[in-house]
């Protein structure tokens, strides 16, 4: 499976915050089908091993997705939605989504009153959740297919191919990265690197990251990389976006500085030009939970930008994930002996 | 203690970033033969082995301050930070990084500014960082994405008084060192933590190390002792003695403990108020939720100003805080609270 | 046994971290019903009885009720307070509020600055009657909390009065004593859920159960005005989807509707906007916990007019009954 296949089918297998089975079940087929041993934790996140000796490394990249739940369903048939996470109402009149009902997935539409029939007001208002309904054309019918509760997740079409090796489709967040981890424990399989790399696809980053904090918990790594996305977007956001191609080194101040040293590092031994990127504390993220747990872990955070985040259309770029895979490996063979004990003590 | 407090005021130590407190208590803990020793995330752990229950002492290391997030083409930085009240910070000296690297911070002049900028307060988008730097090239040779910034302010007596930075808290940090120099009855942890002013996230990991049966967070906190409030709505006043915590946002302070340091007070006319706000949180959120719980309790030294390069608390308070946490752990008060940790 | 619990536990003081009276009368309760109780560092009160298929399971109803708490006696005798938990200072106002020692206070506010729809906690206090500082301080101290004084009222199978929220709640569990169960059954009475859920999370680490149901009120739609939702009074018992603290995952949605069709009881669905409950804190604990919530619907929340309805209890009741009794 190339890349491109991994990625679409992660990308199309529903797996909204809390909800994550489906997308699960298609993390653990692809571990399976490399070989590679796979697990899935009470949390409900999956992991898997590739090296029996050296250092423990958690990789961390989320599986969950951003998405919505039905609310109510009117008597018309028409359902109200709400979010379970990470969803702007505003980008939703007019898109295509789709209810994931008992019975299986039905398509809808996301409608609201056109502007011009907004009664009382001069501009038009940005849509809320409450001038939302979900028209699934099936009319009154559509309450025996259609429960409270029902996730809803926006609707995966096919990943579109972009000029210069840049790719879109749905919940490339953070599955775009996602697919590059798989990818390098496949190359790990054929190659070993001298430590144990454990793959986390966690669940929930984008509500609680309840994946971030229970997997550490469990596993007690000695160094943890979180992979997540970034933005990268319209030049005005000064200082708080990356070009599409270059992958981030996140140096914010709760990020171990032992880890952002021996990943700059491994950068430049690949050869992979990056940015550094800082914040106080790379919330948002599950470095941000890895962190503190299990009595402290040592952690990083690697990002890839991406554009239009938390939409129907986030891009990102083919290279940016190349050079994902090689900092990471770089990181991974650099861990040999025990020069990696020493990286990590605290200098003061 | 009063010296070590102005030393260790002086130094820079932001969150994430606390090496150099760390360091100059590493140097004033280790003639005292405690088993000293550091996590991954930073947190510095003085243990005093000891029969009896295992009782944790917490204080802060880091500070309040900013990050690096950008350099300008114009070779001023960009910069994001946390727990910062952005209208404390126009003209206010900076030292950036590990070289301290001096800088100020920049905002328009008022002469520029139009009215309505005039009336509003700035907010940190607008503010940035100066480091005299004439373009980006030179900027990038000083300093880099990611270091942090610390106010810089030399602290100062001022009669009863002492103006500080960072007295949030290394007055606890002072009080903790002052505490690990003798032993009680106890087993006694001594945890200089980081990471608070982010969200607790020293302790947390601090916690689930130590497993403390019981748990005491030494803190500086607000003071609001000024005109035209009534005292209810203090939350602390300067000159009043250590500050007894009830609740805060994060904790409700378990009755016996905070009758027992009250009672511990009493008994030895030690000056103390209780602590009014219900908001804000410390170290003591995190540890008594953390496994399978345990009772925390916070002693503070009010602070005004906090969270400013220029706080005030009275050293009187530091030293009834610090007589307070010694007697409490002299007469093994902990017995109060322990068997009965439920109620 | 429902009502009759109920009664006995509304009546019981209790606030977020003051939980030892309602703690005493929930162990009078439980006593019979189990093998073994014990309080834990925060103040949970844990009732066990082991089973037979080496499985735990846990149930988790909150003890605690929101309150207001002491912060100042004035030289007239008056009462400064902060909260405890989500009280509106609206819905304070003019209303009679009792101490853990009985003491009775009356809350007022500072009526010359605001109108009672302006008021915030700190125009508040209360009135005991004290003629000065020092009477008001040889009944009361500063730290002591008040809680609303609302005797539990019963109109057919409505319920109404003071912390419903969550005293329901701890009447379902303590009659989830009585059912079959293959499991080690641990019921927690969790403390100090209203301040922040904070109670949950370390009896849950304590225990480390395969299974957690928490047991809560939830807010309901079918007044005048309400927010849109579709939860009501008397149409059962509810499964919680999704609020503000959790989403609650589908294998644990699976077992619960299953278990629903199998005690033949009508239940509703709910998707909370906002709000949490002890459910999200310890499906996130240790190494994750499955966890589901069973919501009894209830008007008013955090006013001393909770309203429920009996029928609802009683079929949470039954609804537990079907759980207790599946394979883990």
């Amino acid at each position: 499976m190339d890349r491109l296949e991994r990625i679409r089918r992660l990308s199309a297998a529903p797996g909204v915050t809390g909800l994550e089975e489906g997308v699960a079940a298609e993390v653990l087929r692809q571990l399976q089908g490399l070989g590679i041993r796979a697990w899935q934790d009470k949390a409900g996140s999956v992991f898997g091993q590739v090296g029996e000796e050296g250092p423990l490394v958690l990789l961390m990249a989320h599986m969950d997705e951003i998405g919505m739940a039905i609310q109510a369903v009117e008597e018309n048939g028409m359902a109200r939605l709400w979010k379970v996470a990470g969803v702007d109402p505003r980008v939703l009149a007019g898109s295509r989504l789709l209810i994931h009902t008992k019975d299986g997935p039905l398509p809808a539409v996301a409608g609201a009153l056109p502007p011009h029939l907004q009664r009382g007001e001069e501009a038009p208002r940005a849509y809320a959740w409450e001038d939302l309904l979900l028209d699934t054309g099936l009319g009154p019918a559509a309450k025996e297919r259609v429960q409270v509760g029902d996730v809803v997740t926006l609707y995966p079409h096919a990943p579109l191919a972009l000029l210069d090796g840049r790719l879109s489709c749905k919940t490339l967040d953070d599955r775009g990265p996602l697919g590059a981890l798989l990818d390098l424990l496949a190359r790990l399989c054929q190659n070993p690197a001298p430590c144990r790399a454990v793959l986390c696809a966690s669940v929930q980053e984008e509500k609680t990251g309840a994946g971030g904090l229970t997997a550490p918990r469990q596993l007690r790594p000695d160094v943890a990389i979180a992979v997540d996305v970034c933005h990268s977007g319209p030049p005005e956001t000064e200082f708080r976006t990356h070009p599409l191609d270059t992958i981030v080194i996140n140096r914010s101040l709760c990020l171990h500085p032992g880890v952002v040293n021996l990943l700059e590092t491994a950068a430049k031994k690949a050869g992979v030009e990056y940015e550094l990127g800082a914040g106080m504390t790379a919330s948002g993220t599950d470095a941000f939970h890895i962190a503190p747990q299990a009595g402290g872990i040592a952690t990083g955070l690697l990002e890839v930008p991406l554009r239009y985040m938390h939409t129907s259309a986030e891009v990102i770029s083919a290279r940016a994930l190349d050079d994902l895979e090689k900092v990471l490996e770089a990181f991974l063979r650099g861990l040999a002996g025990e020069s990696w004990k020493e990286a990590l003590c605290w200098k003061d | 203690m009063l010296e070590r407090l102005m030393a260790l005021c002086a130094l820079p130590g932001v969150s994430g970033w606390e090496g150099p407190v760390r360091a100059y208590l590493k140097r004033e803990l280790s003639p005292l033969g405690l088993e000293l020793f550091t996590d991954p995330l930073g947190n510095l752990y003085a243990h005093r082995p000891g029969k009896g229950p295992r009782i944790m002492v917490a204080a802060h290391m880091d500070e309040v301050g900013m990050v690096v997030s950008g350099i300008r083409e114009d070779g001023t930085l960009f910069y994001r930070a946390a727990g910062l009240d952005s209208r404390v910070l126009p003209g206010k000296r900076v030292r950036i990084g590990p070289k301290g690297i001096p800088g100020v911070i920049g905002s328009k002049a008022i002469h520029l500014q139009k009215k309505e900028e005039f009336e509003r307060a700035y907010s940190h988008e607008e503010l940035y960082v100066d480091i005299g730097a004439k373009d980006k090239e030179s900027a990038q040779e000083a300093v880099g994405i990611g270091d942090p910034i610390a106010f810089d302010s030399e602290p100062q007596r001022m009669g009863e008084l002492l103006c500080a930075k960072a007295l949030d808290d290394r007055v606890g940090c002072a009080i903790l060192s002052s505490i690990l120099a003798e032993g009680y009855e106890c087993d006694l942890w001594g945890v200089f933590t980081v990471q608070e002013e982010v969200g607790t996230r020293g302790a947390m990991a601090a916690a689930a190390r130590v497993a403390p049966e019981l748990a005491l967070v030494l803190e500086g906190t607000t003071a609001n002792d000024m005109p035209g409030l009534r005292p209810d709505e203090m939350v602390t006043q300067v000159g009043q003695g250590a500050a007894i915590t009830l609740m805060d946002g994060r904790t409700m302070a378990p009755p016996r403990l905070y009758q027992a340091l009250f009672q511990t007070a009493a008994a030895h006319g030690i000056p103390c108020q209780p602590r009014r706000g219900a908001r804000g949180g410390t170290d003591a959120g995190a540890i008594h939720q953390a496994l399978g719980g345990c009772p925390a309790g916070g002693i503070s030294v009010p602070c005004r100003y906090i969270h400013s390069p220029n706080s005030l608390c009275s050293i009187k308070d530091v030293e009834a805080a610090y007589s307070l946490v010694w007697h409490f752990l002299k007469d093994a008060m902990w017995k109060e609270v322990i068997p009965h940790a439920g109620n | 046994m429902l009502e009759t619990n109920l009664k006995l536990l509304t009546a019981a003081y209790g606030p977020s971290g003051r939980e030892e009276r309602v703690r005493t009368m929930l162990t009078r309760l439980a006593e019979p019903l189990c093998k073994e109780l014990r309080t834990d560092a925060l103040g949970n009160l844990i009732a066990f009885r082991p089973g037979s298929s080496g499985k735990k399971l846990m149930l988790c109803a909150h003890m605690d009720q929101i309150g207001l708490m002491v912060t100042d006696i004035d030289e007239k005798g008056f009462l400064r307070v902060a909260r405890v938990g989500g009280v509106n200072p609206v819905l304070a106002i003019a209303r009679r509020v009792a101490f853990a020692n009985g003491l009775l206070g009356t809350v007022y506010f500072d009526a010359r600055k605001k109108k009672p729809g302006e008021a915030q906690v700190e125009d508040l206090f209360i009135d005991i009657g004290a003629q000065g500082r020092e009477e008001a301080a040889a009944q009361v101290s500063i730290g002591d909390v008040a809680v609303f004084y609302s005797p539990l009222t019963l109109q057919g199978s409505r319920a109404t009065g003071g912390a419903l929220d969550n005293r329901v709640g701890c009447a379902v569990a303590l009659s989830a004593l009585t059912l079959p169960c293959p499991h080690d059954l641990y019921v927690v009475f969790s403390a100090q859920e209203e301040v922040g859920t904070r109670g949950a999370g370390p009896a849950a680490y304590g225990i480390g159960p395969d299974l957690a149901i928490a047991l809560d009120v939830t807010p309901t739609g079918d007044c005048p005005k309400a927010p849109r939702s579709v939860i009501a009074l008397g149409k059962g018992p509810a499964l919680k989807l999704l609020d503000g603290s959790v989403v609650v995952s589908a294998p644990v949605r699976r077992r619960m509707e299953e278990a629903a069709a199998a005690a033949g009881i009508p239940y509703q669905r709910e998707v909370l906007t906002a709000g949490g409950t002890d459910t999200g804190v310890i499906s996130r604990t240790g190494g994750g916990i499955p966890a589901g919530c069973i919501s009894i619907p209830c008007r008013y929340i955090h006013s001393p007019v909770e309203t429920c309805d009996l029928k609802d209890a009683e079929g949470a009741v039954k609804w537990l009954g079907a759980i207790l009794e599946e394979e883990l």
